[in-house]
């Protein structure tokens, strides 16, 4: 075998037996086994893996916090876009209106900031927004409502329907869909809708554009009958008369269309459908069926 | 451990396994390759660094070779063909014991002239010729570590012993 194929074999540890034997013919065999095997001896410095990892660490750390002075010009962008949100919140967002929304058969007393209290009939929302009610006492209604207005500069009621003015009184709204009514309790109140401007004094009615004055004095009441658990109805479609009382009872009403028109004056509870149902059906002379979330009325 | 990740290195335990598994191969083989003049331990590190930066290309079982061509480029780039210097540790002890104070310092005078040739070797001489011999890696292994043929280790190794030897004989 070549000498040099040899000694390749020898350093990889490959030989065979008779490969060894021939080997250690070699001349310099000795000296070749001298170097290789004091080579072998000599240690190279130590390396502490666990302390150059802990070392690692740090130089990472240090690196990936050297590396947000790259991000030094997007930090101060970052910082005035912070600043305008922050301006843009002060301004707009902390202006957020308030909203109180009630829901089937659920009545809410609010009070204003100026303490003017509010009672929230069933299914009605209203707003307003507290930064700007120092200059304008304006809340917006959708439904029914019933405001007690403590003295002092306009108190504004908006509406779909038409904007309500008082300086300090007692008046209750109902702005329903289309159907529109505010009833005067105390005080003076002024209705204005697109088309007209109307003054109502205590006891007078103003219902889709028509100012009904009050008929009597002893027929105006002190508060509407709804903020002592009924409604009361003066001369208003059955149909109108059931949309409301869906609205304090969880059901569906169903109703020929023959009795839709037919006007309802008087009360119904908020405390008993059964009784409720009655109080509307009898006059009419209806009979009423129920079957679960439905109620049918119709005539025998 | 041989589970295959080829999602990169990017989780603690993973690079913390390579760490492991890797710094010591690599420290070594850039002492032996450049000695101890461009501190083989600040190579490693920063050769970890970078294998850190771009770990999520990088998967587990190519990260060993990442890191021997990053730490090698890293040396050749400060590398200007000097001494190399190396300085290794005390000796194993010999097996041999109660020698004559004449044959411990002759042992101790052979023992300096080889590192000093040693060190005048080329460094793929040297490298390949330490891993052999220290390490006691195979040719195999050594060609695998450094991306070279088997055929080239040998000659490699071969060229060493040999120019030691010469060495080493002539200053007899």
């Amino acid at each position: 075998m070549e000498r040099e194929e040899l000694i390749t074999k020898w350093l990889d540890n490959e030989l065979s037996e008779a490969e060894l034997q021939e080997f250690k013919r070699l001349g310099d065999y000795e000296d070749l086994v001298r170097i290789a095997e004091t080579t072998k001896q000599l240690v190279p410095p130590a390396y502490k893996a666990t302390q150059e990892y802990e070392r690692l660490q740090t130089s990472i750390d240090t690196k990936t916090k050297s590396g947000i002075i790259y991000l030094k010009p997007f930090l101060k962008v970052a910082a005035i876009l912070i600043l305008f949100a922050g301006i843009y919140y002060a301004t707009t967002l902390s202006q957020q209106t308030v909203e109180i929304t009630t829901t089937i058969a659920q009545k809410e007393v609010v009070t204003l900031p100026d303490n003017s209290i509010v009672t929230i009939n069933a299914m009605s929302d209203l707003y307003y927004d507290p930064a700007t009610w120092d200059e304008f006492r304006a809340v917006t209604l959708d439904g029914e409502a019933y405001f007690q207005v403590a003295k002092g500069a306009t108190f504004s009621v908006e509406t779909s329907n038409g904007v309500i003015s008082v300086l300090g009184t007692q008046f209750n709204v109902r702005n329903r869909d289309d159907k529109f009514e505010v009833y005067c309790y105390e005080g003076s109140v002024q209705v204005e809708t697109a088309t007209k401007t109307v003054i109502l004094k205590p006891g007078d009615r103003f219902r889709e554009s028509v100012k009904i004055a009050s008929t009597n004095t002893s027929t105006a009441l002190s508060q509407p009958s709804w903020i002592v658990n009924e409604t009361s109805f003066e001369k208003t479609p059955l149909g109108e008369v059931l949309k409301e009382f869906e609205r304090h009872y969880n059901v569906t009403v169903s109703l020929d269309k023959e009795v839709e028109n037919l006007l309802f004056t008087g009360t119904f509870t908020h405390l008993n459908m059964e009784i409720a149902l009655k109080s509307i059906s009898l006059p009419f002379n209806l009979s009423h069926k129920k079957q679960g979330n439905k109620v049918t009325l119709s005539r025998d | 451990m041989s589970t295959k990740n080829t999602e990169g290195v990017c989780k603690e335990t993973v690079y913390n396994r390579v760490f492991m598994a890797h710094s010591k191969n690599l420290f070594n083989f850039l002492y032996y390759k450049y000695g101890s003049l461009y501190s083989p331990e600040d190579k490693v590190q920063e050769a970890f660094v970078k294998l850190w930066e771009n770990c999520s290309k990088v998967p587990e079982e190519k990260a060993k070779s990442y890191l021997f061509t990053i730490a090698n480029n890293l040396t050749l780039n400060a590398y200007a063909h000097q001494k190399v210097v190396l300085k290794f540790q005390k000796t194993k002890p010999q097996n041999y014991t109660n020698e004559s104070p004449e044959f411990v310092l002759e042992e101790q005078e052979y023992n300096a002239r080889l590192q000093k040739a040693i060190a005048k070797l080329s460094e793929a001489q040297r490298s390949a010729f330490l891993l052999n011999r220290i390490e006691g890696k195979k040719h195999k292994e050594i060609a695998e570590m450094l991306g070279i043929s088997k055929k080239a280790v040998e000659k490699r190794i071969y060229g060493a012993l040999a120019k030691l030897k010469k060495e080493i004989t002539e200053l007899k």
